[in-house]
């Protein structure tokens, strides 16, 4: 059977479930649909964009000039095998940055990402995402492959939106 | 376990931890404004004018600022936006969600009935609300359920 708390599959007959602990046996039925999806959707059920990734050694000046003409929010910095060793968004370029900015235009952005930005993969559940977000009061995670290559990067917005779109869903189902 | 039920269009916006808002004068120069929200760490200010919300500066804002390597003694009112999408007391959770979700916006000023700006409502605050009403083992997964979630960085 289906633990409808984590989603794992046990054995007919067990009693808790192997992967969470949770029993099996309480009734645990979602009240609405946007309470079912958040049960059941994963990273997969967001918009897979493609990143915008930039060297360690990119300078600042240029990071800040790519954010502003995407018109986004975020960018990974990634090693050489593409996996995310950082994180520059425009919060970083709130609070890192001082009045005298122009005069590290020209400094690597390494020196002003925030490092190892904790990750995600594309069956993470949705609500792991979101818990992840709260607590270590991120705006994007990056989405890896299973070699930990940056394959996309989700935002809070994303979120958002994906919540609107079940609230949406729910209202018509009535 | 925890029940797990949302309630978005019966609670109250008021319980998305709105935040309170940090103001400055429409006068007050760009480095003025971006020296308070470094130190006070807030992504967004709301601008006003004699008392009067006049508009709203948020982060990206200073990232375009950044980007265009602008004069920072201008004034704030040169570079806020004028046009402020609210939420308003006697709203539900779910307008807040679809109004932040349908212009990409991360912070609402929450107004009361009078239009006075009385919080900002925050994206982060919507997440912290469906985290204390998630059940605990929905995101406190073992490891080997996990995956590579739990990998950081590189």
């Amino acid at each position: 059977m289906i633990c409808q708390a984590c989603g794992a599959t046990n054995f007919e007959g067990v009693d808790q479930c192997e992967a969470c602990g949770q029993s099996l046996s309480q009734e645990m039925v979602p009240k609405s649909s946007v309470e079912a999806a958040l049960r059941r959707d994963v990273i997969a059920q967001l918009p897979m964009r493609t990143p915008l990734t930039s060297s360690p050694d990119a300078p600042l000046g240029d990071v800040l000039t790519v954010l502003s003409t995407n018109a986004i929010g975020a960018v990974v910095i990634t090693d050489d095998h593409h996996r995310p060793i950082g994180i520059f968004s425009e919060r970083d370029a709130l609070l890192r940055l001082g009045p005298d900015y122009r005069d590290h235009l020209s400094t690597p952005i390494s020196h002003f990402m925030t490092p190892d930005p904790q990750s995600v993969d594309k069956n993470t559940p949705i609500t792991f995402a979101v818990h992840q977000m709260d607590v270590g009061h991120y705006r994007h995670l990056p989405v890896v492959d299973d070699e930990g290559r940056v394959k996309a990067v989700i935002s809070i917005r994303d979120l958002l939106r994906y919540l609107t779109d079940r609230i949406a869903e729910a209202e018509l189902s009535g | 376990m925890t029940g797990f039920q949302l309630h978005l269009t019966t609670e109250s916006v008021t319980q998305l931890h709105p935040v309170a808002p940090l103001k400055v004068d429409e006068s007050e120069s760009l480095a003025a404004v971006l020296q308070k929200m470094r130190e006070q760490k807030v992504g967004a200010v709301l601008v006003t004018k004699a008392s009067h919300m006049t508009g709203i500066f948020t982060e990206r804002d200073v990232l375009q600022l950044m980007a265009q390597q602008a004069d920072l003694t201008e004034p704030i009112s040169q570079r806020m936006k004028r046009s402020v999408v609210l939420a308003r007391r006697c709203e539900n959770v779910a307008t807040a969600i679809k109004k932040m979700a349908a212009g990409g916006h991360r912070r609402l000023p929450l107004v009361d009935a009078n239009g006075q700006p009385v919080g900002m409502i925050t994206a982060a605050g919507v997440l912290h609300y469906l985290v204390e009403h998630f059940p605990e083992a929905v995101y406190n997964l073992p490891p080997t359920e996990r995956s590579s979630a739990e990998r950081e960085g590189a």
